[in-house]
């Protein structure tokens, strides 16, 4: 019963806490409440897993024994300082962030491990301000049977196995997780591939094992994950495009352009200034280019003239294909 | 976990909480720790079986169960060895951590301080910064935007945004309500006064905010940024495309609705049928130019009449360069 045995953990460690010295099992069978009438197999299986219960909650029961000559015949108490948390104290925009906090998680056992930590807080006497800093929804989404298998094997530096897109089933050291663009990534080495991997979440198929115990390898301490997520943006600019940008237009791309002056050889239509930019990827300016068609034009380099141009030469005759009026 | 897991875990905190917080309300303490109230009257029935060991009634923890079932208070007595919480289990910490990092990201920079230490006490209280692990990227714009928003929000003041989308800038005059974060984007929720309706904005496309002297108006209530939140943004429209192989990153770049099922028999064996909500026209033609030919429009069946209209006035232009009139 659910009732009882709260009532018997609850009471167990009121017990642990309170007393002075090491106690012995039979100590606590005549102690504790909820022992009592058990025979001896029935409690040394129901205290076991009890003591296993609470130090999964993270209350710490410590075995030892007051007199050296009985080593064989182990004691256990919780100590308080271990127990308790820590005095603390916090400043009064302190508690607006911790408050503003408490809004970030909506799903997952993040948010409930969020909850229970402002709890604590509460208890202690400190009361996270709700109420100050309103006009912040800081959200941040972790949804999907996979997150919480990798958020904790991540903390606890256990291995997980999983499926990806349908691939061979992966064996991960988790390193770190990232979150960009709205998208979970979990960074570290793959064990069958022996090198460093990222996978983004959503693409997990099912539900991530845990596969090792607790601390079965150590992150390197140079392989931060912002660093491999870092992996993940656009290369240093190592091309310049040349473009005319329609006046007033574009205002995004024009952001990140320096005005400039047209290749030689070049007519700029009248009503278009002329500006470059760097960029890495020719797949991505051609994107960029043609989003923003007709009011971006490529005046330089001559490739990503004709990228732009079978692009949009494509465009035209697919819709022509397709037999829709023009 | 287990009920009692999680049962026990709550009264260890509870117990203390109700301590220091004498006569505190039932209701207050189902809020603070995410329950029902009968899931805290039913704790009480509980935490009153517990105490001291030996059993006797003056060993066990004393509640007046009467007063909080009938009158809603909680009066708590004889348990001074609970009176401070356990210590944060390793979750706790790191949600907790970075929660607070990402809360850091759309601070005002006078707070910013006051994450950093907020973070730093957390640390000191338990030795670990496995939140580091953990990467949030954000885009949440520039400082002083983000800044003079936040004081408009407080101010009740309205203001003219300066605001770039792709193919255009505009400086529409809005009374600001709420920052979100959504997808990794920060944006402002604001009341249109151009539009007369309420309307988002990505901050990190606005380049400027001024307050234009008066005071906000009221619009009542802005839309729930719960989830389901681009609904608003939605509008009437949507636009279905077949994707190809390379093109199908955009069905899992921009966010979608389900395809309603009669289009879905319209793709090719390679292709990805999705349907993208549409907010705005401009959007639309956007990405079918940025896409091309790989992205085929299913429906509405002459979206890609303007598109294509483009693409032939973009490769008459780019002609003209190289031949001048």
């Amino acid at each position: 019963m659910p009732a009882s045995k709260s009532e018997r953990l609850v009471n167990l460690t009121i017990c642990l806490l309170v007393s002075p010295r090491y106690l012995s099992r039979e100590q606590i069978r005549h102690t504790v409440e909820g022992y009592r009438g058990l025979g001896e197999a029935a409690f040394v299986r129901t205290f076991e897993r009890d003591k296993d219960d609470l130090r999964a909650m993270g209350v710490p029961i410590e075995t030892g024994s007051d007199d050296p000559f009985f080593e064989d015949e182990p004691g256990y108490r919780i100590r308080r300082g271990d127990f308790e948390l820590p005095p603390v104290n916090f400043t009064a925009d302190e508690l607006s962030v911790l408050g503003a906090a408490a809004r970030v998680w909506h799903e997952a056992s993040a948010a409930a491990s969020t909850a229970s930590a402002l709890a604590k807080l509460r208890a202690a006497g400190l009361e996270p301000d709700a109420d100050r800093l309103t006009a912040l929804e800081p959200t941040v989404s972790a949804e999907g049977p996979a997150f919480d298998v990798l958020w904790s094997a991540t903390r606890d530096r256990r291995v997980v196995e999983f499926q990806y897109r349908g691939g061979a089933t992966r064996h991960l050291e988790p390193w770190g997780m990232t979150w960009r663009s709205g998208h979970w990534y979990v960074v570290g080495r793959d064990r069958d591939k022996q090198e460093t991997r990222i996978f983004r979440v959503s693409r997990i198929v099912g539900v991530p094992r845990a596969s090792s115990r607790s601390g079965a390898f150590e992150v390197p301490p140079d392989a931060r994950p912002a660093e491999l997520a870092r992996n993940l943006e656009p290369g240093e600019p190592d091309a310049t495009a040349i473009l005319a940008i329609r006046s007033g237009r574009a205002p995004l791309l024009r952001r990140q352009a320096r005005s400039a002056t047209p290749p030689p050889g070049v007519t700029v239509p009248d009503g278009f200034d002329v500006v470059e930019l760097g960029y890495h990827s020719a797949l991505d300016m051609v994107g960029q280019v043609c989003a923003a068609a007709p009011d971006v034009l490529p005046l330089a380099p001559p490739e990503l003239c004709d990228r732009v141009v079978a692009h949009l030469q494509d465009i035209v005759a697919s819709h022509a294909g397709a037999g829709a009026s023009s | 976990m287990s009920t009692s897991a999680e049962q026990v875990g709550r009264l260890l905190a509870l117990i203390p909480f109700l301590q220091s917080h004498r006569g505190a309300s039932v209701a207050d303490a189902a809020r603070t720790f995410g329950v029902s109230e009968q899931q805290i009257i039913a704790d009480l029935g509980i935490t009153w079986m517990c105490g001291l060991p030996g059993g006797l009634p003056d060993d066990l923890i004393e509640i007046d169960m009467d007063a909080a079932r009938e009158g809603g208070r909680i009066d708590l007595t004889n348990a001074d060895y609970l009176s401070r919480p356990t210590r944060f289990t390793p979750d706790e910490a790191m949600s907790l951590m970075v929660a607070l990092r990402v809360v850091a990201e759309l601070v005002p920079a006078a707070l910013a301080p006051a994450v950093a230490s907020a973070l730093a006490k957390l640390e000191s209280l338990t030795g670990d910064r496995s939140d580091e692990r953990v990467v949030i990227e954000v885009s949440a714009g520039v400082d002083h935007v983000r800044e003079a928003l936040t004081r408009a929000i407080e101010e009740h003041a309205r203001v003219r945004l300066h605001y770039d989308s792709a193919t255009r800038s505009s400086e529409p005059v809005v009374d600001p309500v709420r920052i979100d974060l959504r997808d990794g984007v920060a944006y402002l929720e604001a009341w249109s006064l151009d539009r007369g309706a309420w309307r988002t904005f990505r901050i990190d496309r606005i380049s400027a905010c001024e307050p234009t002297g008066d005071a906000a108006g009221g619009h009542g209530a802005a839309p729930d940024p719960e989830p389901g939140w681009f609904n608003h943004l939605r509008g009437d429209n949507e636009i279905t495309l077949a994707l190809a192989p390379g093109v199908a990153w955009a069905g899992e770049y921009y966010p979608t609705t389900p395809t309603p099922s009669q289009l879905l028999d319209a793709a090719r064996p390679d292709e990805v049928v999705c349907t993208f909500p549409v907010a705005d026209p401009e959007w639309s033609v956007g990405l079918q130019l940025r896409l091309g030919a790989r992205a085929r429009v299913i429906d509405p069946p002459h979206a890609g009449d303007e598109p294509a209209q483009r693409a032939r006035d973009a490769l008459a232009l780019i002609e003209s360069t190289h031949h001048p009139s």
